[in-house]
């Protein structure tokens, strides 16, 4: 049984740190007390099936910043990750009388919902797409290593859009949000072997699109 | 191991040759000793999963995302000093 102290947002739960059965002397001694900010997702899931507000909050500050990265790379749309991030989080308050704890882990269930949420944003017809964010060139002379790898990096993001929304998302998984094979797989509910095939057709994609953009690049400087 | 096939594994696998197969990652090291389009190849590829590893890394959530989450969860009083949305501006 939790109680939660709002003021310092600390939990206290009663229980040995140790998992030992309670003494007469630990039944005497204060409750240990955890702050909310190191308990697991899923203990403060707990929580918020239990309406506490200070809960959510450590929740979505935990997890807000790569939630909203990973809805960019996969929806390549600032206002549009902003907007699938929003109704993410906001759907855990709405229905967390629904939470269990058996099941997936929370960050799975969350980058699944985020992930398939930015690639039906990619399967929409291009007319409904809004133009991406675009960084602009830094011309510092003191920046050249920087220009350098932005222009790979905006070569690379060109690239990544061509890709079809599914190798998108197994990219963006994988390479970013830093998960192996198994547990990009597992948010996007498909098996290892299918992850694997999306990851090896984006990697040659991509190192086509790359070459290709590349040898563009110096053509157009050879005309110039 | 040929060039090709070469390409077809840094597909498959990436350029992580520690994440290849035992067998597979002899014979590419023996050609990369050799062969510089298999180094050529082999650059390329790591330089773009360094490059996906590393897009996106200072991404910051827009400012005031947290507070209109509370805001549209709770929907209290005290949540409606909360900023509008951010215009979409060129960065």
């Amino acid at each position: 049984m939790h109680t939660v102290d709002f003021n310092s947002g600390m939990t206290e739960t009663g229980v040995s740190p140790t998992g030992a059965p309670p003494s007469p002397m630990a039944i005497k001694a204060p409750p240990v007390r955890v702050p909310l900010t190191e308990m697991t997702d899923e203990r403060l899931m707990r929580l918020i099936r239990d309406g506490d507000r200070l809960a959510y909050r450590t929740l979505v500050n935990r997890h807000l910043k790569r939630s909203f990265a990973l809805a960019r790379r996969v929806c390549g749309n600032d206002s549009e990750a902003e907007d699938i991030v929003q109704d993410s989080f906001l759907r855990i308050w709405q229905r967390r009388d629904r939470w269990t704890d058996e099941g997936s882990k929370f960050t799975t269930w969350l980058y699944r919902v985020i992930t398939n949420r930015a690639i039906d944003f990619r399967r929409r017809p291009a007319t409904d797409e809004l133009e991406p964010d675009m960084d602009p060139p830094d011309r510092r002379p003191d920046a050249v290593a920087t220009i350098h790898r932005r222009e790979v990096a905006s070569r690379l993001s060109q690239a990544q859009a061509k890709l079809p929304p599914q190798q998108r998302a197994a990219v963006a998984l994988f390479y970013f949000n830093g998960m192996n094979a198994a547990e990009a797989a597992a948010v996007m509910d498909i098996s290892v072997n299918a992850l694997e095939s999306l990851l090896k057709r984006a990697r040659q994609q991509l190192r086509v699109l790359m070459r290709a953009s590349a040898q563009a690049a110096k053509d157009s400087f050879d005309d110039g | 191991m040929t060039v090709d096939e070469f390409r077809e594994w840094l597909d498959r696998c990436g350029g992580d040759l520690s994440r290849w197969p035992a067998a597979k990652m002899v014979e590419a090291s023996r050609l990369l000793a050799t062969s510089l389009e298999a180094q050529s190849a082999l650059d390329e590829m790591v330089s773009i999963e360094v490059a996906l590893a590393e897009e996106g890394m200072g991404t910051q959530a827009p400012e005031g995302l947290a507070n209109r989450i509370f805001a549209a969860a709770f929907g209290d009083e005290d949540e409606s000093a909360v900023p509008e949305r951010r215009p979409r501006v060129p960065r």
